[in-house]
């Protein structure tokens, strides 16, 4: 493994109410955990699971669906598959095929495997479910040195807590906590392995942190001295590892203070001695211990028992059961070779009743069975999908219940009581507790097997070693059964082990049980002791003379045993005692002797002591009254004391015989109610049997419920996101301009969008009709052929078409509307309005024509001033000059909003042009605006009279004045026009112009031809004079239109 | 000038064009290429009238084909009907010019000369 192998991956086991754990997981989750976190859930493996799409929406890191042989990569997030059961070997994800039916325990099989495959990097996450599943998970992490963390309730809690709880009761979480607080954890658990792996590294270079291993040789110290175990011979790697998962659970930063914690609190020193042995609870884990106790215990304890007998073996503390089972397997073993089979009874009890449940569903992951050999595999497991099923003839074997071996009453009567790994847990006094009442439980002869770490060397007056070394023990009797009441006494009265007797004050008790013993061996009367039946308990010496064995089956029942002269006197005493629970006694009674002669005794029936609880017990006294007699002799006795009521006597023998039948015929109705009693326990047994079936079905019915749960969870996730988009493509529709119909292939509307309604008389009524019913305002001829096309030949069509009165024009889209499989199902027409860019589009092409028009004329315009001009002998700098007048008016043109140039700007322009000085000019007039057609040539003629001014006339240096007013007028046909009159004054040798110069010939021809104006031009002493009279277009300004459309 | 000064030698050729400027250039250009230039005329309606009126002998005729913001159609269809051949000048494209009218000659503006007398001279000749 390289480093970048060297990541943590994470197991989390979600089930009912997982979605929303999660999403609180991840909430809490740093951004890069250096992790790899894998999610099994409860899913049906019917349909297709979304969980990785709900859990993508958690979190920024890469979410992958598992595959087969899929690598596990660091900040990645793997979730299982519906289908199949999710497995790990070499950091590679497995799929197995789930062939039979639904996998009930995917947590457990998964978090299993990731314990064996990835051992202490590994980590097990419990969080909301209502099963046990991922209990034996996190036990198999647990006990490869992972990480473990359950769910708690903050607030708003796991919806379903039953299975983290199941996983938090076994003991076995480091970190209960809620949700967002185990981001954190696992952060700490990744910062603390990457620590480890550098101390062990430091060590391996020889360059040991001088610090730690002081520490550790300190922790090996501490243990050794508190428990008596040595771990110094323990992998490093391993103990750091253990040694740091507690002083996270602590909250300790430094080695240093944990050591320092460890020294004060010995309750942290058995939860670190407890971690480091948590690996022993596996099937026949420590197999040797198990062989020995196949060898030589298991055979013991069926020796000697017939048909009738019961074997029984007690379990207490079995947790999930893995130990039951593997004594059940041994004890199915033995049995097969047997011929006469006895009952065998295998208790099992925990005070856990969620472990229980575990147990009793006898169903585990095959990475715990690893140390289970194949036969017994094959022979004892049923495979179901990833799991094994203890097979029915082992199951049957155990009865599960819930028990505490320190507060409950014991079993008794046991053959072998295997407690393995439970007195860890357990402190020195409660251990002196527990250790007396397996003496007590076990029969003489039983045996008591525990787990490699534990001992009875306090006790072994109680039991003696038979295998030291698996701590096999059989129960001693040498020791008094005295101590049990006692021990009981105590501890009923839940005062702990003040009370549990001690060795050195027994020596007095002893004595004074010596003394008792030898008064009551030699002075005291015959006696028994009966309990509440009748049947006799205990006998002292010397009772045969009132007793004696009956014929027929063994019996212990006083009654039956005691001989017949007695047994009246004996019944009548015994019910009165039994009932008053007072002493009663009877005094001469005459018992015939077996010498033949009559012994006359006395008879005593007394409650026994001072048991204020338990079995209540009677003890009867036998005492003579002087020697026995004679039969004459006590005849004659008798006739003298009783002479009277000799007659009376004979009455009584009748009616005692009477009663004697009487008494007969009860007891065989006692029996036969004995045997239906017995009928009626083997009855309840059969019910326990069918009820723990139940049960099991009952887990069943919860997993397929948790997988209806999560499915539930998945669907409503995805129905919110269906909500979402449904509501965004409403809203869509509502808000988009663009009309747009969904039509199925018969034509039919499916939906449409409001913009629709402009273009077809549609009502969101007409969905479901065909769209050949509506009548449209566009002229869409063409229509059902298109979409037959689009059909056809699955391509989108496009065309343009237009309203009936061309007043809208839209761009129309026909396109394949396809399924999920790509087949065409029908058409999406989008109807896009383009009247304004049609509009826009012609509008341009007039532009373009008329400003094409208008250069060529314009340069047909420069042509004809360049005949004129210089065609005629003209100088080129009068042809500039115009050029240059041509190209004001054209800027002017080019400058203003519309066509239309204000009359006074084309004045001043051309005068500030040619230079003429404010001073000498005046121009006055009202707005006039003149369009393209007329400002051309009217500038040119301006421009002939300013610089006719300017080179002769009022402009010239010297005197001189001009004067330009228009105003617009209307003559009678109501045409306006422009009249403009250009006046020089006082300008000084004015000479007669070139009548015929260019200049003469554009104001006088051709503003008459082109502009039909009346011009009247006058060359005055002292300057020109110019009229001009201008008729204006009706139009003079505003309609820019016009200036396309004329020109 | 250029072209073939022959070509238009005798002939007499109205010119209908509204801007006098370029009117004198077409003056100009067709007097040079030896016609007999009649007009010019610069109104729809007077060129109208003058076609009409029989008595005025002309062999073909350059129309511009815009006239104070009046396409000059109607003189063409006049001129037609007398079977007087004729060219427009005009400054737009061939675009501009409506369909029924696509078939007759076109001289866009500024006028090459030779292109122009060249153009009336197959037309008349």
């Amino acid at each position: 493994m390289n480093d970048s192998e060297h990541f943590p991956i994470i197991g989390i086991g979600a089930s009912a109410g997982g979605i929303e754990a999660l999403e609180g997981f991840f909430r809490g989750l740093p951004r890069e955990p250096r992790l790899a976190l894998v999610i099994v859930t409860h899913l049906s493996p019917d349909r297709e699971s979304l969980l990785h799409e709900i859990v993508a929406r958690f979190t920024d890191l890469p979410v992958h669906v598992a595959a087969d042989g899929m690598e596990v990569e660091n900040n990645r997030v793997y979730v299982m598959p519906s289908h199949a059961i999710l497995g790990i070997h070499n950091r590679r994800l497995e799929l197995r095929k789930n062939s039979s039916r639904r996998e009930r325990k995917p947590i457990d099989i998964f978090l299993s495997e990731l314990a064996v495959d990835t051992g202490e990097l590994s980590g097990g996450v419990i969080l909301s479910g209502g099963d046990a599943d991922g209990t034996l998970g996190v036990k198999a992490i647990k006990e490869r040195g992972g990480i473990t963390l359950a769910q708690v309730g903050d607030g708003f809690g796991p919806q379903h807590p039953d299975m983290p709880d199941a996983a938090i009761s076994s003991g076995l979480i480091d970190f209960a906590v809620p949700v967002e607080e185990m981001g954190a954890r696992l952060a700490e658990f990744v910062r603390s392995g990457e620590m480890v792996d550098r101390i062990v590294a430091a060590s391996h270079d020889g360059a040991e942190d001088q610090a730690t291993g002081r520490a550790l040789s300190e922790i090996y110290g501490i243990l050794r001295n508190q428990i008596g175990h040595d771990f110094s011979g323990y992998k490093t790697k391993t103990f750091m590892r253990r040694v740091h998962r507690r002083m996270q659970v602590t909250q300790l930063n430094t080695i240093e203070a944990y050591v320092e914690r460890l020294r004060q609190e010995p309750s942290e020193v058995g939860a670190l001695f407890r971690d480091l042995l948590i690996n022993v609870t596996n099937f026949f884990r420590d197999e040797e211990a198990f062989e020995t106790l196949a060898t030589a215990v298991i055979p013991k304890i069926f020796e000697g028992r017939g048909v009738d007998d019961t074997v029984r073996i007690w379990v207490p503390g079995c947790a999930t059961g893995e130990e039951v089972f593997s004594i059940a397997i041994l004890a199915r073993e033995h049995v097969e070779r047997l011929t006469a089979v006895p009952r065998v009874q295998i208790f099992a009890t925990d005070i856990d009743e969620r472990a229980l449940a575990v147990a009793r569903a006898a169903r585990y992951p095959e990475a715990l069975l690893d140390s289970v050999s194949r036969e017994r595999r094959k022979r004892f497991f049923i495979s179901d999908g990833g799991s094994f099923v203890v097979s029915k003839d082992v199951r049957e074997l155990c009865i599960f219940s819930a028990h505490s071996v320190i507060r409950d009453p014991p079993f008794s009567r046991i053959d072998l009581v295997s407690c393995r790994n439970l007195l860890i847990y357990f402190d020195a006094d409660v251990q002196n507790q527990v250790i007396p009442i397996f003496h007590y439980a076990l029969r003489p002869d039983g045996y008591l097997f525990l787990g490699s770490a534990e001992n009875v060397s306090q006790f072994d007056d109680l039991f003696a070693p038979i295998e030291k070394r698996h701590r096999i023990f059989r129960r001693s009797d040498s020791a008094s059964s005295l101590r049990l009441p006692i021990l009981f006494h105590g501890l009923r009265l839940g005062q702990g082990s003040e009370l549990v007797p001690r060795r050195s004050p027994l020596a007095g008790l002893a004595l004074r049980q010596a003394v008792d013993e030898q008064i009551v061996e030699h002075f005291a009367p015959a006696h028994v002791v009966v309990n509440h039946d009748g049947d006799v308990v205990y006998y002292s010496a010397r009772t045969g003379k009132y007793l004696e064995a009956p014929a027929g089956a063994p019996t212990r029942h006083l009654l039956t045993m005691a001989r017949k002269d007695l047994r009246l006197d004996l019944r009548t005493l015994f019910r009165e005692a039994v009932e008053s629970g007072r002493t009663a006694t009877r005094n001469g009674v005459s018992l015939d002797s077996e010498e033949g002669g009559v012994q006359i005794v006395d008879l005593t029936i007394e409650p026994l002591g001072d048991r204020a609880a338990g079995e209540r017990l009677f003890l009867v006294l036998f005492a003579d009254r002087g020697p026995a007699h004679g039969r004459e002799e006590a005849l004659n006795r008798a006739q003298t004391s009783h002479d009277a009521a000799a007659h009376t006597e004979r009455e009584l023998r009748e009616t005692r015989d009477r009663l004697q039948s009487m008494i007969e015929e009860y007891e065989t109705a006692l029996q036969e109610l004995k045997s239906s009693n017995e009928e009626l326990v083997s009855v309840n047994e059969e019910m326990q049997s069918t009820n723990e079936e139940i049960e099991a079905s009952k887990e069943e019915l919860q997993s397929v419920n948790e997988e209806l749960h999560t499915v539930n969870a998945e669907l409503s996730g995805k129905i919110d996101a269906l909500d979402r988009a449904s509501s965004d493509l409403q809203n869509l529709f509502e808000s988009t301009d663009v009309a747009t119909i969904f039509l199925d292939r018969n034509l039919v509307i499916r939906s449409f969008t409001p913009a629709v309604t402009r273009i077809f008389n549609v009502l969101p009524t007409d969905k479901g009709r065909p769209i050949t019913d509506l009548s449209s305002r566009l002229n869409l001829s063409d229509f059902p052929d298109d979409i037959r096309k689009v059909f056809a030949g699955a391509k989108p069509i496009e065309r343009q078409v237009e309203s009936d009165e061309h007043a809208t024009h839209y761009f129309v889209r026909l396109a394949p509307y396809r399924n999920g499989g790509q087949k065409t199902e029908g058409v999406v027409v989008t109807f896009v309005d383009v009247t304004s860019l049609t509009r826009s589009e012609a509008r341009q092409r007039l532009l373009i024509a008329e400003l094409q028009h208008r250069t060529r004329n314009l340069l047909a315009v420069v042509q004809s001033l360049a005949q004129q001009t210089l065609g005629k002998g003209g100088s080129l700098e009068g042809f500039s000059t115009r050029l240059a007048a041509l190209s004001r008016v054209q800027s002017l043109v080019g400058g203003a909003m519309d066509d239309h140039i204000d009359l006074g700007d084309i004045i001043r322009l051309e005068l500030q042009a040619v230079g003429a000085s404010d001073a000498k000019t005046s121009v006055s007039g009202p707005p006039v605006a003149l369009g393209f057609e007329l400002v051309q040539t009217f500038g040119l003629a301006l421009h002939e009279l300013a610089t006719n001014a300017v080179k002769h006339g009022a402009l010239r240096d010297g005197p001189g004045n001009l004067s330009v007013s228009w105003d617009v007028r209307h003559n009678g046909q109501g045409i306006p026009a422009l009249v403009l009159d250009w006046q020089e004054t006082g300008a000084a040798r004015f000479p007669k112009p070139d009548r015929r110069g260019f200049g003469t010939e554009l104001i006088e021809k051709a503003l008459a031809f082109t502009l039909r104006a009346k011009t009247e031009l006058v060359f005055g002493d002292d300057g020109v004079a110019c009229r001009i009279e201008l008729p204006l277009p009706l139009q003079t300004a505003g309609d820019t239109a016009s200036a396309g459309e004329t020109g | 000038m250029t072209g073939r000064p022959e070509a238009l030698r005798g002939r007499r050729v109205l010119v209908i064009e509204d801007e006098y400027l370029i009117a004198q250039v077409l003056v100009d250009l067709l007097e040079e290429a030896g016609a007999q230039v009649i007009g010019p005329i610069g109104g729809v309606d007077e060129a109208l009238t003058f076609v009409a009126d029989t008595s005025h002998h002309f062999d073909g005729a350059v129309i511009d084909l815009n006239l104070h913001g009046r396409k000059s159609y109607p003189v063409a269809d006049a001129l037609a009907a007398r079977s007087i051949k004729f060219v427009f000048a005009t400054g737009y494209g061939a675009d501009a010019v409506d369909g029924p009218y696509r078939c007759y000659p076109r001289c866009e503006k500024p006028f090459n000369q030779t292109t122009l007398v060249g153009l009336l001279g197959e037309l008349l000749s």
